[in-house]
């Protein structure tokens, strides 16, 4: 089975889960085991680094910049207190250190790794063939799918309580400890095991190495290929998980894929064995090797001595499989591959939400000699981008973020930053990258070089400065030219407008222009979108038309505005107004959006739109 | 025209059902088809071959999701035309879509064939058991082709929330298939 038979027997999905995701338009969101309180979890030891200054500071602060650091710090933790960071011995580590300490009879520990950053997983088994997998996450509940029909009940123990489900052949519970600030989970394929007494044993205990693999009741580093052929590197290495690890070695052009297994067999049962088997011999024990119907070639073999099974495959005709499997032996531990484990680090940005924010003309006041004004962007959509070169091609960019909306930004995967101080205010620099933001502008900024820049200086020469000339900003006026200079003149008290966007038709076969106008009341954050844009269709009717601008909304309602036919709907806060000004097959849709006017409000606005 | 209506018409046999579909749905599907295809004809020739199939088999079938019925043939058609050697040059999202998928495959499973069907309903028992919020972003991702970008748009959410809940559904998917999942 490959990605695209995956991908292909989506199509066999039920048709529920087709309908559902077209029409579903708001997430409901996971369903909590505990009401833990996310804020407890973030301040979970080894989860986070906040960015905090005194309480008096925080109440006058419009912009929040936090530091989420997912990838697990070995045993200490750090802390930014203003632009001092300090490192403090931790106590205790709940990856490490937080586990069951008591396990069914019959089971022993064999292996364990990370999942993500956040979370790790360890496995037990029995002789039987039984295991119960536990997972632990500073962030996030895992819940475990099991096959229906599956029976969910609420289960208590000491430590709180937890959904246990179970079905057939199969159970799992999963719960979350708000005073020890994480979650879990306990998955097995033994019914008799009771997993609740698991759960409530969980605590601290020795601690337990992150990567681990025990084998034959000792510590084991499992075996990999020693010797590849020329022009492969390792590319991949996957999490220990159930007793078995794979990793992917590559010379850009082809993979082999290594697996190896102390727990089972990894050749195919019959069922699915559909490809040409030829027996081979690895180290001169028994293997077997399967071609497909490509030139893919895997091959099998079992080392009864050291005690596991392994595979090698690959679509390189030129790679040995035998030579390279006979190469297999103990090696180095290697690292997991950042590609499993998730954002090592994520910088978070959030506005006020009712705290009006109006753009300003602020910009490096100090370019380095050499470099030219390349590009100044519309202060639209809440930033404006700006960008410098010089004659290598060496490039300054600078974002100005003045509105972030409800949703914030995040920047992710970057690796760890290194605290600076720009002109008193907290930054983080990665590499050629720097973010820092202005608690009381209520402003971020995140410059990036390419060249030998000294970014800091760079940034502390960020101020205000004359308005820049807006690259494009004939596209705006020739969008206004071509569809008219449209305005809201019934405003409501305290509204302004505050960003204008526009593109015109291009050429002759060009179809689609619009402007976009942005209002804001000073006082108290609220908003309306005025947008209004060319539309072709192949429509029968104007209400099909309609029901395109307000795409997705329920129960909209028709209509008259200025004259034409218009569309309303109010889906929760959410108030929509759209009229056409054209047919069906061609003309201006006009559209209004806000999310704290009411459809009614929204009218008034609409009705009061003229022609400059 | 209410889907009631339009699939009153074909059980009629009227013909104006397809143009009422086509009306409907047609703009959809065909989006749907092009981000598939990246071709406009043969896109326009899976939302054909989908209408089609509508007419052949309503009757006997009622479906009670009409617009995704006829998204599940037109997709169906479209990855039936596609051209997966070149696929990649044409930057089609699919290639990445199923190198995404390639991750939910436990190693233990690469070997093993699978038919759709098999795998269709071992998908059903996942997307079945797992949150609305993970199952709505899974499906937008892999059934519909949507972006990050678009799914963050559509919900009012961020791209890095998305790409979290992917990666956490995947890996979900991943240890479903290996300890619930295809039998073989």
């Amino acid at each position: 089975m490959s990605g695209k038979d995956l991908f292909l027997g989506l199509n066999y999905v039920n048709v529920k889960f087709v309908n559902e995701a077209e029409t579903v338009t708001e997430l409901k969101g996971e369903r909590k085991v505990l009401s833990v309180r996310k804020a407890v979890l973030i301040a979970a030891a080894i989860a986070l680094l906040a960015v905090t200054i005194t309480a008096c500071a925080y109440a006058i602060r419009r912009i929040r910049m936090n530091l989420v650091q997912y990838h697990v710090p070995a045993q200490t933790e750090s802390v930014v207190i203003g632009n001092e960071q300090s490192e403090e011995a931790l106590p205790v580590n709940v990856l490490t250190d937080c586990y069951p300490q008591s396990i069914p009879e019959g089971y022993h520990i064999l292996c364990g790794d990370l999942s993500t950053y956040n979370s790790r997983n360890i496995l037990y088994v029995n002789e039987k063939g039984n295991s119960i997998t536990f997972y632990i996450s500073t962030t996030s509940i895992e819940e475990m799918a099991l096959r229906p029909p599956v029976e969910e009940t609420t289960v208590e123990f000491a430590a709180g309580e937890g959904i246990l489900k179970t079905n057939k052949g199969a159970q799992a519970l999963c719960w979350g400890n708000e005073e020890e600030a994480y979650y879990a989970n306990l998955y097995t394929d033994d019914i008799t095991v009771d997993l609740a007494a698991m759960a409530d044993s969980v605590g601290y205990g020795t601690s337990i190495p992150i990567s681990f693999w025990y084998h034959k009741g000792e510590p084991w580093d499992p075996w990999y290929p020693q010797e590849l052929p020329a022009g492969y590197t390792i590319s991949e290495v996957a999490p220990v998980a159930s007793g078995y690890q794979s990793l992917t070695f590559t010379n850009g052009d082809h993979y082999i894929r290594y697996g190896i297994s102390t727990q089972e067999d990894l050749a195919p049962t019959e069922i699915s064995d559909q490809g040409y088997w030829e027996e081979s011999f690895v180290n001169g024990a028994p293997a077997r090797m399967k071609r497909n119907r490509t030139t893919q070639r895997t091959l099998f073999w079992e080392n009864k001595e050291e005690g596991f099974y392994a595979f090698l495959e690959t679509m390189d005709e030129s790679v040995d499989l035998v030579a390279v499997a006979e190469s297999v032996g103990s090696g180095e531990i290697m690292e997991v591959s950042e590609s499993y484990l998730g954002p090592d680090f994520t910088i978070e940005l959030e506005q006020e939400p009712t705290a009006f924010i109006e753009w300003q003309s602020v910009y490096p006041q100090k370019i380095p000699v050499g470099y030219e004004l390349e590009y100044v962007g519309d202060p639209a959509y809440g930033q404006q981008s700006i960008e410098w070169k010089n004659q290598e091609g060496d490039l300054i960019s600078y974002t100005l973020y003045f509105r972030l909306g409800r949703y914030g930004r995040e920047f992710e995967g970057s690796g760890e930053p290194e605290v600076v101080s720009i002109n008193g205010h907290t930054g983080y620099k990665t590499g050629n990258s720097l973010l820092w933001t202005d608690e009381e502008l209520g402003f971020a900024y995140d410059l990036r070089v390419t060249g030998d820049v000294d970014l800091i200086t760079l940034a502390q020469s960020v101020a205000p400065g004359p308005e820049l000339p807006v690259t494009n900003s004939d596209f705006t006026l020739k969008a206004l030219e071509q569809l008219g200079d449209y305005r809201i003149t019934a405003l409501p008290d305290n509204m302004i407008e505050d960003g204008l966007s526009g593109s015109p038709l291009e050429d002759e076969d060009d179809w689609y222009s619009y402007v976009r106008r942005w209002y804001y009341d000073q006082t108290n954050n609220d908003q309306v979108y005025f947008t209004y844009e060319t539309y072709v269709t192949d429509c029968s009717t104007e209400e099909e038309v309609l029901r395109l601008c307000v795409s997705g909304m329920t129960e909209p309602e028709f209509v008259t505005i200025h004259g034409c036919p218009g569309i309303t709907s109010q889906d929760g806060d959410r108030a929509y107004v759209a009229w056409i000004n054209g047919d069906v097959s061609k003309g201006v849709s006009f559209q209004l959006f806000s999310e704290q006017y009411t459809v009614e409000e929204l009218l008034k606005m609409a009705n009061s739109i003229q022609k400059r | 025209m209410e889907d009631v209506k339009i699939i009153d018409l074909y059980f009629a046999r009227n013909e104006d059902a397809i143009c009422q579909t086509d009306a409907a749905y047609g703009r959809k599907l065909f989006c749907l088809a092009e981000r598939i295809l990246h071709n406009e004809q043969d896109s326009e020739e899976s939302v054909s071959d989908t209408y089609m199939k509508t007419w052949e088999t309503i009757p006997p079938h009622r479906p009670t999701y009409f617009y995704a019925y006829l998204a599940k043939l037109c997709r169906f058609f479209a990855l039936g035309k596609l051209d997966w050697k070149n696929a990649a040059k044409r930057k089609a999202e699919v290639v990445s879509l199923t190198d995404e998928m390639e991750q939910c495959i436990p190693d233990q499973r690469k070997e093993a064939e699978a038919e759709g069907k098999e795998i269709g309903r071992a998908m059903n028992a996942f997307l079945e058991s797992i949150s609305q919020e993970s199952h709505v972003i899974f499906m937008r991702r892999y059934w519909f082709c949507d972006t990050i970008a678009e799914i963050a748009e559509r919900y009012g959410i961020s791209e890095s929330k998305v790409k979290m809940r992917l990666l956490r559904t995947r890996k979900q998917l991943a240890e479903f298939l290996s300890k619930e999942g295809i039998a073989v």
